[in-house]
């Protein structure tokens, strides 16, 4: 007898619970010139800034990556992030709440050292260059 | 639910760009994410303007912020959608022509 085709999300009833946003950070692991940098400290610091601003987040283990920067030659750079997530309710997702989160990247990219941090938001990726001191 | 355009200017990204992965759920909905991002990067790292360069310039707050209220003009007028990095790169480039000439 042929099986129907199964549909896992029906079957185990899961969705994006409605009004919710996913946030991702991505920390990384070494800084511009291919220098490992404190990447536990970043993670910690990216978990408590999002479990601060919208109550809960998750950090996933490594992934490999790898990108090259223009900006010094066209070095190789290979990169292990790790992935931070959060979802985040309407309500507390809100203007000051990314000034904050903006706040912890941008001295992260400063004192780290990076090229760009990127941050995605709903399915939009959202690069980080500029490093205010705010 | 802010705008995108609200999302940009709180965190001063210098750009934004749409990721084909909807709704990534658990493990491997990360991981198809994380693949799509370091796609992009690759992307944008491998297809650079040949004859343009990025470097890193240091600026006081309040002009930067007026920058952002200007490129987020720009927006509202119906013109594409720039940031305040390009506003300001178009600036120079537009001044330093003008003082050659």
């Amino acid at each position: 007898m042929a099986e129907e085709p199964s549909n896992p999300q029906t079957i185990f009833r899961f969705a994006l619970p409605v009004g919710m946003s996913l946030i991702v950070v991505f920390v990384p692991s070494q800084d511009r010139d291919g220098q490992a940098m404190d990447q536990e400290y970043w993670v910690d610091e990216v978990l408590t800034t999002l479990g601060r601003l919208v109550r809960g987040a998750t950090a996933y283990p490594r992934g490999r990556g790898v990108w090259r920067d223009d900006a010094r030659g066209g070095a190789l750079l290979k990169e292990e992030p790790v992935i931070v997530f959060s979802y985040a309710a309407e309500d507390a997702l809100t203007a000051a709440a990314l000034a904050d989160l903006y706040r912890t990247l941008s001295r992260m990219g400063r004192q780290a050292n990076q090229g760009e941090i990127g941050v995605v938001i709903d399915g939009k990726y959202y690069g980080i260059t500029d490093y205010v001191e705010e | 639910m802010l705008s995108e355009e609200a999302i940009r200017s709180a965190l001063h990204a210098s750009r934004v760009v749409p990721l084909a992965v909807a709704n990534p759920h658990g493990p491997l909905g990360l991981e198809q994410l994380a693949a799509a991002v370091a796609r992009h990067r690759e992307e944008v790292q491998t297809h650079p303007s040949p004859d343009r360069v990025r470097r890193p310039i240091e600026l006081p707050v309040q002009t930067w912020e007026k920058l952002h209220a200007l490129a987020a003009a720009t927006a509202r007028a119906g013109a594409p959608p720039i940031s305040a990095g390009e506003l300001a790169a178009a600036i120079i480039e537009q001044y330093v022509l003008d003082a050659a000439s």
